[in-house]
């Protein structure tokens, strides 16, 4: 709270292919990557992410920045004072508009969030390739992932007559 | 080329596991490029990432069917099998399409007017889906009731557990006896088989209270779960009881092998178990010489 108040303390973030993004330390600090360096001290004024290229480091950055005042550290009291339903609500809604994005990005969103550690981020993207994946048979599964059987055919045989309960 | 048939003959003996040489051949995988690309979109995404996805699964059919998607996902299944089991819902109790059969008994315990009525002994009933693996031999499975030559041996007997076809059997068969004397008698067999039935010695507790052990949990490891190759009619029989001494009361594991014919000294356990839930340990399930 003090800081926010104290004219936000900005943290640079930068992608390995060389942007830059300057955001409040309270939206960098969802990522619990990044709050630990903050917190060791071990973050200057910019923190590198490695692995995540910009087009999806603001993305997440996105996501940080409309989650910040319900989930940061101040989350309990904000919540508490505006409407926290209709606030949840409203929150739905516009994950499920962020989550509309082609699959590569999702899963590329998931490393993402699994490497920053945005829990909540990690929960919508997992939970959406989820919903997708379940009750699809095998081969749409496949087809969804655009993944290649790389069974031989003798594996997959064995795989099939020891689980037949889960293909039927 | 090479690389591909040890991935072969690695591979036919367990297609989601490298049983033998685990790090030899997670050194080879690694520079086959076929590997590499495995899991499709996925690909580059680290295995605690994937591994995570895989617990947030509804059930434990989806995660079979992802498991069979393709290599590398099989692979993390059954790696980080002990991180994502625990959270799937459970299968129930009962899983009709995996059940061969079920114990029948007339009469748990005899009472004045049956005790010599016929036939007081478990009987299995197999179900259909078992009647596809023993092949119209149902019958056979049914000759547990003359396993015992009509020495009325298996009268009133319980089953406790069973594993690769063996199956044992408490041992109830004078009940008006004086049960501190007798300890726990358990019997293994092979109702497929319909070779000898194999008397454990009984169990018998040193103790100054209770010298009989009411409530046990049983599990059952054969030479198969050791080793899978081996073939001998080794096994060991596990039982977690509670042990009441005076000093207290203990969780104690105990093990009968049949190297020695003899049961092993009682281990205590770290984790003590109530009494009362004791009697409630469900089937074990052995998995690669471990039973759970």
């Amino acid at each position: 709270m003090a800081t926010r108040e104290a004219g936000k303390k900005m943290i640079m973030l930068k992608s390995p292919d060389g942007m830059e993004f300057e955001v409040e330390e309270a939206v960098a600090m969802e990522s619990q990557t990044i709050r630990k360096m903050i917190e060791d001290d071990c973050a200057d004024t910019a923190i590198l992410i490695p692995n995540i290229n910009s087009k999806i480091l603001s993305r997440v950055i996105e996501y940080c920045n409309k989650h910040v005042p319900t989930t940061g550290a101040t989350g309990a009291a904000a919540s508490d004072t505006v409407a926290p339903a209709a606030l949840a609500e409203d929150l739905k809604i516009w994950d499920a508009e962020f989550i509309k994005v082609n699959r590569a990005t999702r899963f590329d969103l998931i490393q993402a969030a699994s490497y920053l550690n945005i829990k909540g981020l990690l929960d919508l993207t997992s939970q959406t390739t989820i919903d997708t994946i379940s009750d699809n048979s095998l081969e749409e599964i496949r087809s969804f992932l655009s993944t290649k059987n790389d069974y031989l055919p003798e594996e997959e045989q064995t795989i099939r007559r020891e689980n037949q309960w889960a293909f039927q | 080329m090479e690389q591909r048939d040890l991935r072969r003959s690695a591979a036919a003996a367990a297609p989601y596991y490298p049983i033998k040489k685990e790090s030899h051949c997670f050194s080879k995988r690694k520079k086959d490029h076929h590997h590499q690309v495995s899991g499709g979109i996925t690909a580059s995404m680290p295995d605690d990432v994937l591994a995570d996805i895989f617990t947030r699964l509804p059930d434990m059919a989806t995660l079979v069917r992802c498991a069979a998607t393709c290599w590398r996902w099989g692979h993390l299944v059954a790696t980080r099998a002990a991180v994502i089991s625990p959270c799937m819902p459970p299968l129930g109790r009962f899983f009709p399409n995996l059940a061969v059969g079920l114990f029948h008994q007339e009469k748990d315990w005899p009472t004045g007017r049956t005790r010599d009525a016929p036939s007081p002994r478990p009987c299995f009933i197999a179900t259909a889906s078992c009647t596809r693996f023993i092949r119209g031999d149902s019958q056979r499975s049914l000759a547990i009731l003359g396993l015992d030559g009509g020495d009325r041996l298996l009268d009133h007997s319980r089953p406790v557990a069973s594993r690769n076809g063996r199956l044992v059997l408490e041992l109830r068969c004078n009940p008006r006896q004086d049960c501190a004397s007798d300890g726990l008698s358990l019997a293994i067999c092979n109702p497929m088989m319909l070779d000898k039935i194999d008397v454990i010695p009984p169990l018998v507790l040193v103790g100054q209270n209770t010298t009989t052990i009411l409530d046990y949990g049983c599990a059952l490891l054969t030479g198969h779960d050791l080793n899978p190759q081996c073939h001998q009619d080794f096994f060991h029989i596990l039982l977690i009881y509670s042990h009441n001494h005076p000093g207290g009361q203990s969780t104690v594991l105990r093990c009968y092998s049949s190297d020695t014919g003899r049961w092993g000294p009682e281990t205590e356990s770290i984790v003590k178990i109530p009494i009362s839930k004791i009697g409630n340990i469900g089937p074990a399930v052995v998995r690669r010489g471990v039973a759970f």
